[in-house]
């Protein structure tokens, strides 16, 4: 009995953390979104089809949030993004977080991209969603509340 | 520059003021303002009447409507106020560009153009009294030349008039990129991995 209960309480941890390693990410999803977990990535989705995904980086060369948010911020305008407004920083739980929007003109729509990065025990975690902008900004306080809930543990 | 050289720079300023007309001399707005906007709204019809019912209100008007952009006229004292109003109309005010073209050379040469033709047609008309059969005909098709420029002249100084008091606004009401972003190589592993093309195909 004591064995199962060791073996059960091992596999928890292990089958939630990215490739059975520490650390674990986890994050809340926005509300009405559908998550589902799956190694090392976190997805969600809106009734609509609007996609919700976090992954985890290593933070390799070790760098601060000021370089890599500046890093993504100068390589995604060099591609052709347009940044709609200015960057917005954010907390989640203790590490800090930058979160940008682009705009993007997608078949014969306007889409809105977020991109949100924190950086955090050595891991670059990066945040992603987009959609038609209506149905965006119906959901932009749920996904910043989802940004701010996300952690490594 | 030599003390002569100054009073003659001086006296040709002076002179070319007097030689403006009256309404060009004094402190007359000859700016023509023109903006150009684009906003993301959720309701792109919705947005389009507001923006119709508020530029009526203001003193302007419409000039093309549908789902995608609208062009209005809006009197110049009012242009300030748009940015505002964009702002309540939606929270993602993408772009607000306004440039000024001065008329005052158009004006001019409209206005001098106009008062010349306006005197060959009096002393025309005033040959016409004098003049034989066939001098009759040459002179009668000479004044309709004359009238028709002199009335195109005229139109073209009320259109400067009007540009004068309206700017001209466009709005957009979409986001529209002539091309796609694409995939630049960077030193980074993580950054090659962000795009949202591949994102959005993905999907869930």
């Amino acid at each position: 009995m004591r064995w199962k209960l060791a073996a059960l309480l091992l596999s928890v941890p292990l089958a939630c953390s990215p490739f059975g390693l520490w650390p674990r990410l986890m994050v809340e999803p926005p509300a009405g979104f559908a998550a589902m977990a799956e190694k090392g990535v976190y997805r969600a989705v809106s009734p609509e089809g609007l996609p919700y995904r976090v992954r985890t980086f290593e933070n390799k060369p070790e760098k601060t949030l000021a370089f890599w948010s500046e890093t993504l911020k100068y390589h995604l305008q060099k591609e052709g993004y347009r940044l709609n407004g200015e960057g917005q920083s954010f907390l989640a739980g203790e590490a800090p977080g930058m979160a940008f929007e682009w705009l993007i003109a997608y078949g014969n729509e306007t889409y809105l991209y977020l991109t949100a990065v924190i950086v955090t025990a050595g891991k670059i975690i990066l945040a992603e969603a987009a959609g038609p902008y209506p149905l965006f900004i119906q959901y932009r306080q749920g996904l910043k509340n989802s940004l701010q809930s996300i952690r490594l543990r | 520059m030599t003390p002569s050289r100054t009073f003659a720079c001086f006296s040709l300023l002076a002179a070319s003021l007097l030689l403006l007309p009256q309404g060009l001399r004094s402190q007359e707005n000859t700016l023509h303002q023109s903006v150009q906007a684009a906003v993301l709204v959720a309701d792109a019809e919705q947005a389009a009447d507001r923006l119709e019912a508020w530029s009526e209100s203001q003193g302007g008007y419409l000039l093309l409507k549908s789902s995608q952009r609208l062009l209005l006229r809006l009197p110049n004292a009012r242009v300030p106020l748009l940015r505002g109003f964009l702002e309540q109309l939606s929270e993602d005010v993408v772009e607000l560009n306004s440039q000024a073209v001065d008329l005052r050379e158009q004006l001019l040469s409209t206005q001098a153009r106009l008062r010349s033709r306006e005197e060959i047609l009096k002393k025309n008309l005033a040959l016409l009294d004098q003049a034989d059969r066939a001098g009759t005909l040459a002179i009668e098709k000479e004044l309709l030349g004359l009238i028709a420029e002199v009335e195109n002249l005229k139109a073209a100084r009320q259109k400067l008039s009007f540009d004068q008091a309206f700017a001209r606004v466009e709005i957009s009401l979409k986001f529209l990129q002539p091309t796609l972003p694409k995939d630049i190589p960077s030193s980074f592993d993580w950054i090659n991995q962000v795009s949202f093309g591949s994102f959005i195909e993905e999907g869930y």
